[in-house]
């Protein structure tokens, strides 16, 4: 099997604030996985909403509908913007007809999405909400970023997949370039991974967590990802939020 | 001329030639410094960087001369000059030492309050503001003006006791000669004299008063400034100078006049008694600078006659209110602001009437008041009618809908019986097309309903987030009630440790008789199988003098197993003649000792106890008002969203 030279590992972890209020029950969600046709790697991570009483369901839908959507596409349409609308057309759909069938409102699943889709030389990225994409090129020493995290007048206020002008909020970029390493990751690690003061990605950071793939198998990793569990739930970052937190990490980088 | 400079151990003269010997300087600021006079700790020299000119010196030896006891107890008035020699120029001069005393300000602030004068509450505000009226009551008396006033210059100590300093700035009047006060401070400033240079202003009493009823606001007023309020006309505030000058008093009930609003949180001039709310008026009203200000003298019997009429809050006894009041106006305050407004009194409960039980229910009272529930907007969506004008926004798209449709009707009528030029049919066609998109999009529906939707929904996000984040009790308040609860335990189980501790006592008592019995035995003295002179001798040098050094582990050289057992044999034989005498008893001295370290314990232990109904109160306070905000922002939200959303189910109708 084929994985296109691409190490990943990831991990979703619920923030301390929520351990006792939701019982334990994470609202973030991720995907990630090399797809052989089209010949892509795809990452999602989805936040759910706090005042969502089925964000869980509803980032962890978002997800899947993401991933199934880009299994379904040619390699032509992945990196057209028609195709990420396309997508959040369909996963409004489907929440929607969720919410009916639970006689909910479409809010009640309301989360955010970050999606990195790479090919050898082109990588698409969609953004609706917060949270942010890092991406490296093989023998660069620093990382960009896709958006910049775009604080409103509340630090609190992101936007949703499903608010009713979400396709308004849709941020979408593709670049032209090797992007060997890619990193997604919730709000709720942003101020580890990001420099609000100099507005630029924490260099620091990713060298401390992408060396240690280089010597990873291929493919998924479970090992590193449990890492990143651990990382995600030690006490280094849980002094800085208390909020959910997912990170996705994926390289092919030897 | 040679500036002259004091320095530790110099010796400077009096008027009456008497000496003295500076100590060490105390402060430095930037006008001067005060130095410590060896032998003499009750008095200060103060001396100035720049040296005193003929006129200070003037001044001050007028003071000097026209100091009573009643001044020089009530504020740091200059008692005499200082020469380098005897007959020399005076360089500086003597006044009271002012120690332990607090910056009015960190009295009147509530948060600073808490910190510099955690005991205060109105009670002692209002002694303070006596003290301060008296204070100016008595420079008056001596003909005197202040001049000057201002919070710095204005000191309290822990007993309500206050003293002026900085008082070489008085304005001094020595019969027909005037030395003026060159200096001032807008905010304490009266409206007569806003915005006029110091220098060439005669200052009165009448301008004193002024300063006094901005300190004495200040006092009642929670630090707030008289004339510091919500200006209703016109573009922001106004200064507080400006607010002076055009007399708008925040708090005057003649809103109208003062075109002034107070600050809502801060509680209004009625919940002090008249007399205390006509002075103040007076004092801030046009009629008050054109002569009729109250006297120092007028603000006493009436800041008294409250002291007289107070009442404690039944719900927090750090409240004490004019007790006219129907309810409690700090309870009131304390609610707006989330900020407790005054510390509270330890209170040393005497051992003997100490109820545990009672004070526990009343510490198991204080919990975090968790009424009140979020409302979603899910359960309330079926209580909202959609916007009315959503009907006319429908009515309006709809027209546009069908005329869009029409116009592409018509263009196909007109092309479909074949009968014009290909061209012109496909220009008609293309024209309907036109007409037909842009009518389309014309109708489409209300923007203004969606930007309100998306609003709502941020905002709601928002606002739950934050109802989330005020859920946990705080910290401080679990930690609290822990610590309590260990003091509670600690306290219920000092009978036990007494007796404990008397156990431990009788059992060392029979360990000390023993020892007493056993050392009558001198090894010396006894017959032991197999021990003779010369190993009794051995066991001296290893210090087992008598059958209390015995052990049946020593380990002496040349004492081998048998001669060991016979040597325990021996002790334990005597061990055997020992009878406890009970009735000698423990000694009542270490009995005494117990008893006292137990006292003091408990005494501790209730002291804590006893703060901790106020001190769990003044923890949940601020939790508690961002709880009740936080849900009312929710709620609030939650309504916009359930609104919104019959909205856009509304204007998705046809």
């Amino acid at each position: 099997m084929t994985v296109g030279g691409w190490k990943y590992a990831a991990a979703s972890v619920i923030g301390t604030s929520h351990q006792k209020s939701r019982e334990g029950v994470c609202q973030d969600s991720h995907a990630v996985r090399y797809l052989v046709r089209p010949a892509v790697l795809a990452a999602v991570v989805s936040d759910g909403a706090g005042s969502a009483s089925h964000a869980h369901a509803g980032s962890r839908l978002t997800c899947d509908l993401i991933m199934s959507e880009i299994a379904d596409a040619t390699t032509d349409q992945l990196f057209e913007q028609s195709f990420a609308h396309n997508t959040l057309g369909r996963i409004q759909a489907r929440l929607s007809e969720e919410a009916d069938r639970r006689g909910l409102a479409i809010r009640d699943f309301a989360c955010t999405m970050l999606v990195a889709i790479a090919a050898p030389h082109t990588t698409a990225f969609w953004q609706i909400g917060d949270g942010a994409m890092c991406f490296g090129e093989p023998g660069a020493e620093r990382y960009h970023y896709a958006f910049w995290p775009e604080k409103g007048d509340y630090a609190n206020v992101t936007y949703f997949v499903t608010d009713p002008k979400a396709h308004d909020e849709l941020q979408f970029d593709t670049v032209e370039i090797e992007a060997a390493e890619i990193a997604l990751f919730s709000d709720g690690i942003e101020r580890l991974a990001l420099d609000f003061v100099a507005g630029e990605v924490h260099t620091g950071f990713f060298n401390g967590l992408f060396p240690h793939m280089r010597a990873l198998p291929e493919g998924f990793s479970a090992d590193l990802s449990k890492r990143i569990d651990e990382f995600l739930g030690s006490d280094r970052v849980n002094q800085r939020t208390d909020d959910d937190k997912t990170l996705v990490l994926a390289s092919r980088i030897l | 001329m040679i500036a002259f400079e004091p320095r530790a151990g110099l010796t400077l003269y009096g008027a009456d030639g008497r000496s003295i010997v500076l100590d060490r300087e105390i402060a430095k600021g930037g006008e001067g410094s005060v130095w410590g006079i060896a032998d003499k700790p009750d008095f200060v020299a103060k001396f100035y960087h720049q040296g005193l000119s003929p006129e200070q010196a003037r001044k001050l030896g007028a003071m000097c001369r026209l100091k009573s006891e009643h001044l020089v107890k009530i504020a740091a008035w200059p008692v005499d000059l200082v020469r380098p020699t005897a007959a020399g120029v005076p360089q500086g001069f003597l006044m009271r030492r002012i120690n332990g005393y607090s910056q009015a300000h960190l009295l009147y602030t509530p948060k600073s309050r808490r910190t510099h004068f955690p005991e205060a509450q109105l009670p002692f505000l209002l002694h303070t503001s006596v003290n301060i009226a008296r204070a100016f009551a008595t420079v008056h008396d001596a003909g005197q003006v202040i001049g000057d006033v201002n919070h710095g210059n204005l000191l309290v100590s822990k007993d309500a006791v206050v003293a002026l300093i900085d008082c070489d700035s008085f304005e001094i009047i020595d019969g027909a000669l005037r030395f003026p006060c060159p200096v001032g401070v807008p905010t304490y400033t009266p409206p007569e004299l806003q915005g006029k240079s110091f220098s060439g202003v005669q200052r009165t009493q009448q301008h004193d008063t002024f300063g006094l009823a901005v300190l004495v606001f200040h006092m009642l007023f929670l630090g707030r400034h008289p004339f510091s309020g919500i200006f209703r006309q016109g573009q922001g505030d106004k200064t507080i100078e400006d607010a002076i000058r055009e007399f708008r008093f925040a708090y005057s009930p003649n809103r109208g006049a003062t075109e002034m609003d107070q600050p809502s949180w801060v509680p209004p001039l009625s919940i002090y008694p008249p007399e205390i709310a006509n002075l103040f008026l007076r004092a801030f009203s046009a009629q008050g600078a054109s002569g009729s200000r109250p006297s120092s003298h007028e603000w006493i019997p009436a800041l008294e006659g409250l002291s007289h009429n107070l009442r404690r809050c039944p719900a927090n006894e750090s409240h004490f209110y004019f007790q006219s009041l129907a309810s409690c106006p700090w309870c009131t305050a304390e609610r707006a602001t989330g900020i407790p407004m005054f510390g509270f009194t330890l209170t040393v409960i005497g051992m003997q009437g100490f109820d545990i039980v009672a004070l526990w229910a009343q510490i198991e009272a204080v919990r975090p008041d968790e009424s009140g529930k979020p409302i979603y907007p899910n359960d309330i969506t079926s209580q909202f009618q959609p916007d009315p004008r959503i009907q006319e926004t429908r009515a309006r798209r709809r027209k546009k809908r069908i005329l869009s449709a029409g116009s592409i009707l018509l263009a196909i009528l007109i092309v479909s019986p074949g009968l014009l030029p290909p061209a012109i049919s496909i220009a008609v066609l293309i024209g309907g097309l036109v007409a037909m998109t842009t009518l389309w999009k014309q109708g489409h529906p209300g923007e203004k309903f969606a930007r309100e939707h998306a609003i709502a929904l941020r905002s709601y996000e928002a606002a739950y987030s934050r109802w989330d984040s005020s859920q946990p009790h705080p910290e401080a308040f679990v930690r609290t009630m822990k610590r309590l609860q260990t003091h509670r335990h600690e306290l219920q189980e000092l009978p036990s440790v007494r007796a404990a501790r008397m156990v431990k006592l009788q059992a060392e008592l029979r360990g000390k008789q023993l020892q007493r019995f056993l050392e009558r035995f001198k090894i010396d003295k006894e017959k032991i199988a197999g021990i003779g002179q010369g190993r009794k001798n051995l066991l001296q040098a290893y210090g087992i003098e008598d059958a209390s050094d015995v052990r049946f582990d020593i380990a002496i050289k040349g004492f081998g197993p048998a001669l060991k057992a016979a040597l325990w044999a021996w002790r334990l034989s005597k061990e055997q003649l020992f009878v406890f005498n009970s009735a000698e008893g423990i000694d009542p001295a270490d009995i005494r000792a117990l008893d006292l370290e137990l006292a003091q314990k408990k005494a501790a232990l209730v002291h804590a106890l006893s703060s901790g109904p106020a001190a769990l109160r003044q923890i949940l306070l601020p939790w508690q008002v961002e709880r009740s905000r936080a849900l009312a922002n929710l709620n609030h939200w939650s309504r916009a969203v359930a609104q919104a959303e019959v909205n856009t189910k509304e204007l998705a109708r046809w």
